[in-house]
């Protein structure tokens, strides 16, 4: 049995404290990476163990006109009322990471740092461009979802810095289109989530992402340009085009199991073409 | 340990007394290299075969299987020692943390593809083409026929079990106390005599509190009661053989799946059901426990479920290195009728004959057409008591005709939306009670006096089976009063979402015939317990491969329907049986609506198989115009 | 190490080490007895618990995440007045004939009726699921927890 030393930081500046001082610090909030992982009797950790519960700054979630952002150690279920997650299909997501009991004492933070794959709720906040907020001995540093992805689309996940805030830019989402596929997600299945947003105005398309996310991480930034500012309905020329940049970038970056996501590229589009507004 | 009221096994203690856990083989299978322990504290023992103070064989019912493995690890997780000491965690952790070595073996884990060396056990059974001459078995073969044939696939699965596991031995003066939860203690009984030499007399065992009748607590209890008497006799002190659930449970013995061919003829002139031809293998495991009972009793129980029917059953139980199976719930039998019952479904829709009317006509054998026809009945069966309220109440006709209609309408078109209703009814000796009858067998064969407590449902029910006459001398209809039989109904209904392969709604109506209920509330619970079984072994691949269990659960309670109707008896004097029942008509019903929406060709994108529960109706078929 | 938390309204002191789950900490050293492990799948709940007024099972939440915090077990509430109320009216519909889970049952409809005045369906089947008893029909369990909280302002308002 190894006896981990605990800490309890009141702030975050006692945590970047206790980070600088201790090499192989383990932070835990909730239980994501441990919880239903480990089956043994007793629970192991790192040497030293950070508890971050009880630092206020990290539990809030902040609204200003032009964005929403939510602190690292926010239960899952306290998300449920909150942009994006109040639209149906995103809440519908958020349910499905765990049941209700989990998703309790789960947090926001563990969700997206987890290393092993791309958990569920990761490329529903890629396709809205969240922010993630990183405090450290060096500093404090903002940056993009997929910041934590490497060339290949793994999880890339930085060392001696913690995940204090993720911030959403607030913006009118006409369309989500959310389908899962394969096997289990939690902990290391083989299974994705394609998430795809849409903003329609004025008969042209404002905005679109589509995110495939599991063990790895896609997107195409050159179909999602093609179709951004094309008028609404597609035209079938435009709709044939992307689908052929997806399929060539699909595999150009030898992303695991084309078959599958090819088809659900095509939903995506088709469900585009749909008149349903959320 | 005390004669007091029933205790829940976890609280079970006795003075000076030990834990043990097992140490199981994780790695591979073979003979056994190296047992790596890792360094032990003061008071803390390893037991390993060779210090068992007994015979290292537990005889079942002519099968033996070792205590602990020895020489050779048969299947992943067998178990090949104990750690013994007084603190439970730190005992666990020292026997997690035991390495076992075994020289590496590949794995015989295939059971539809065998060859005749992995046979443990097989039946034969026929039953009337021999009384046909010649001339007529021609003119059989001559008449104008349709042949169906299907495949159905359903895989070992865990037992759920909610009252502990594990055993609690003390040596007192040469006698042996035991006490464990347990279904069926004088098994536990016989087989400990039988290992240590005592007479029955000197083994006394009290049963922990049971909150359910689970198939786990029928012969497994005996070996892990067996482990921990020998633990308790090398050491001197009581010793309390604890399993782990959540790390040991995938090595537990579970349900046995069953692979199962099935060709049934039908008479299109006639509208009848000519003969069935059924093959079906059963895997057991590493050790074939009651492996010759699991096939003779599916055999009977089909058997009597078609009375008039040429029958012809091969049957064969294969050794794998898996876990041994629970073998005592009789999902085989289960899955042979509910297999008939599509079959029926189909025919009825290819003649073009009324469901319900050949539904009657084959499962009772007599041509009745006071089901279909507008004329009351002289005296109502218990069936159709049961089944008319439920066919009025969910519109079955006006929903089955409808869809049909729309089915062969719209052949071929492409929907986002497909409906499907199905119906299936189902006495209990079509299936079976697990301890119940296999009491009867055992008692049978042993020639002995039999009593035992069945937690049933939550309320203990006591039956006693005597037994003094040979195994051949006992009656089919003493041994069918023994049984008790229930009847059930259930219809269900489901809405498929073809562009997202998943089901959009379900709604499960069953109503069965329960006797004498003396708990409503806990005779509603057993059914519905069992149907969400049910629901759970057939969806859990429909709906997002792999999908975690909690999503399935979620799914269930919020947008399917399960509605419940007890139908009582006022003049019988017990309660029935009645879980295997409700597990029997859902499969049934859901291996139809999964039959319905395969023939179907109107899925936009292909029904995802279950792997879980499959089924095929794309072998050996003629006469088919999809 | 020694830590400070409040179990059932009343201050626990209690010495712990980090390789320990709450679950083993409140039943062999706070002596609690309505939690079970004896659950197949690990996903029964039956080790459930409040934790700060949420539903959390004690087995998957390591010991250490109990410090300073407020945590309800059944045990709390079994002389309370929506105690009484609820588990005669679950009694009359049959809604307590699985022991297992009996519980667990009680703490979450304890939970529903305290955290809201009208839970939706939504909200009563999100929490019946994770408690994995097929026995209970949750239809059922949404009526009697509707009458409930109907006779509830009545109840509160006797001596």
């Amino acid at each position: 049995m190894n006896l981990s030393e605990i800490y309890y930081p009141r702030s975050i500046q006692e945590l970047i404290a206790i980070m600088a001082r201790q090499k192989n610090l383990q932070i835990v909030a909730g239980a994501t990476s441990f919880g239903y992982i480990q089956d043994t009797r007793y629970l192991f950790f790192e040497p030293s163990i950070a508890s971050i519960r009880n630092i206020p700054e990290l539990k809030t979630i902040h609204k200003t006109e032009r964005m929403i952002s939510f602190g690292a150690a926010c239960a899952l279920n306290d998300l449920e009322s909150v942009y994006p997650f109040e639209k149906k299909p995103a809440r519908e997501v958020l349910r499905a990471t765990a049941n209700s009991t989990v998703r309790n004492i789960a947090t926001i933070g563990g969700h997206l740092m987890y290393q092993k794959r791309f958990l569920a709720l990761w490329p529903l906040l890629a396709c809205l461009d969240a922010e993630l907020e990183f405090k450290g001995p060096s500093g404090t540093s903002i940056k993009n979802i997929w910041y934590l992805t490497n060339e290949e689309g793994l999880p890339s996940l930085e060392s001696r810095r913690v995940l204090t805030r993720i911030r959403i830019p607030l913006q009118s989402i006409d369309r989500l289109f959310i389908r899962r596929t394969g096997a289990e997600i939690f902990p290391n299945g083989d299974g994705a989530y394609l998430v795809a947003a849409s903003t329609i105005e004025r008969n042209s398309i404002s905005y679109f992402r589509l995110v495939i996310a599991g063990q790895r991480a896609f997107r195409d930034y050159d179909a999602e340009q093609r179709i951004t500012s094309s008028p609404y309905p597609l035209t079938e020329r435009v709709f044939h085009s992307v689908l052929r940049m997806y399929s060539e970038s699909l595999h150009r970056t030898k992303f695991w199991n084309m078959e599958l996501f090819l088809p659900l590229i095509s939903q995506a589009l088709e469900d585009l073409q749909r008149s349903s507004v959320l | 340990m005390t004669r007091d009221e029933a205790v829940p096994f976890e609280q079970l203690l006795a003075q000076d007394m030990l834990y043990a856990f097992a140490i199981r083989a994780f790695s591979n299978i073979g003979n056994i290299q190296n047992i790596n322990v890792p360094p032990l504290p003061e008071g803390y023992t390893l037991i390993t075969a060779d210090r068992l103070p007994f015979k290292n064989e537990l005889r079942i019912e002519g099968m033996s299987l070792p205590l602990l493995a020895a020489k050779k690890v048969s299947y992943i997780g067998e178990v090949v020692g104990l750690i013994v000491g007084p603190d439970p965690l730190l005992t666990e952790e020292l026997a997690l943390n035991t390495i076992v070595d075994c020289e590496a073996q590949e794995s015989r884990l295939d059971w539809q593809v065998f060859s005749s060396s992995d046979i443990s056990a097989r039946i034969d059974y026929s039953r009337g083409k021999e009384k046909l001459s010649s001339e007529s078995l021609k003119a059989l073969e001559a008449e104008d026929s349709l042949e169906l044939a299907s495949y159905l696939r359903l895989e070992p699965h865990e037992f759920s079990f909610h009252s502990g596991l594990g055993a609690l031995a003390e040596w007192e003066n040469g006698r042996l106390k035991l006490s464990c939860p347990a279904l069926a203690p004088e098994l536990i009984h016989s087989c400990l005599a039988e290992l240590t030499g005592l007479s029955t007399e000197d083994i006394e065992i009290l049963q922990s509190k049971m909150y359910d009748n689970s198939g786990i607590y029928f012969w497994y209890p005996s070996l892990l009661a067996a482990r921990s008497a020998a633990a308790a006799r090398v050491l001197g002190r009581p010793i309390k053989l604890l399993i782990s659930i959540q790390r040991e449970k995938r090595f537990l013995p579970g349900i046995h799946g069953i692979s199962l061919h099935m060709k049934t003829r039908w008479s299109t002139q006639k509208h009848c059901l000519m003969d069935v031809a059924c093959r079906f293998a059963i895997p057991v495991g590493a050790y074939s426990v009651l492996d010759e009972l699991i096939l003779e009793k599916t055999v009977r129980l089909v058997a009597d479920a078609m009375p008039n029917i040429p029958l012809t059953i091969i049957g064969f139980t294969v050794k794998t290195n898996m876990i041994p199976m629970g073998a005592l719930d009789c999902i085989s039998s289960s899955a042979i009728f509910s297999m008939l019952e599509t079959h029926i479904a189909r025919a009825a829709r290819k003649m073009d004959v009324e469901l319900l009317e050949l539904l009657w006509m084959t499962l009772s054998g007599i041509d009745s057409s006071s089901i279909m026809n507008k004329m009351p009945p002289k005296e109502e069966s218990s069936t159709e008591k049961i089944l008319r309220p439920l066919l009025e109440h969910t519109d079955f006709h006006r929903k089955y005709a409808a869809y049909e209609q729309i089915h062969k309408r719209s052949h071929g078109a492409k929907e986002t939306r497909i409906r499907a209703i199905s119906l299936s009814i189902a006495e209990q000796s079509h299936i079976d009670s697990s301890c119940i009858s296999t009491m009867a067998d055992l008692a049978k064969i042993r020639n002995n006096w039999i009593s035992y407590k069945r937690y049933g449902e939550g309320l203990p029910i006591k039956i006693q089976i005597f037994s003094s006459m040979k195994q051949s001398d006992v009656s089919d209809s003493q041994s069918k009063s023994i049984r008790h039989l229930s009847q059930g109904a259930a219809i269900l209904e489901v809405d498929y979402d073809s562009i997202r392969s998943i089901f959009h709604s379900l709604r499960l109506d069953i109503s069965i015939y329960v006797g004498k209920i003396l708990c409503q509330s806990a005779a509603k619970g057993a059914i519905r317990s069992a149907s969400i079984e049910a629901l759970l072994a057939c969806l859990s691949r429909s709906i997002y491969q792999d999908r975690n269990i909690d999503d399935i659960y979620k799914w269930i309670f919020s947008e399917g329907r399960i509605n419940i109707e007890l139908m009582k008896d006022e003049k019988a004097n017990f309660e029935r049986s009645i879980g295997d029942l409700a597990y029997t008509l859902v499969l049934s019903c859901f291996l139809e609506v999964m039959q319905q929406l395969n023939s179907s060709e109107r899925l936009i994108l292909p029904l995802k198989p279950t792997p879980t529960a499959m089924y095929s109706s794309d072998l050996l078929e003629k006469d088919d115009e999809h | 190490m020694n830590i400070e938390f409040f179990l059932n309204g009343n201050l626990q002191r209690i010495a712990i080490t980090s390789v320990q789950r709450a679950f083993d900490v409140l039943v062999d050293q706070c002596g609690i007895k309505s939690l079970s492990e004896i659950c197949p799948d690990s996903e029964c709940s039956n080790c459930l618990i409040l934790y700060d007024g949420r539903l959390v099972q004690s087995y998957i939440l390591p010991a250490f995440l109990l410090r300073e915090r407020h945590i309800e077990t059944i045990e709390n509430f079994t002389k309370s007045k929506e105690y009484g109320i609820l588990s005669a009216e679950f009694d009359k519909e049959g809604l307590l004939s699985c022991a297992y889970c009996n519980n667990s049952l009680m703490l979450v409809a304890i939970h529903l009726i305290q955290r809201s005045l009208s839970p939706s369906w939504h909200e009563i089947s999100d929490i019946l699921a994770s408690l994995h008893c097929s026995h209970i029909d949750p239809r059922a369990f949404a009526d009697a927890l509707s009458k409930v909280i109907q006779q509830l302002p009545i109840a509160r308002k006797t001596p």
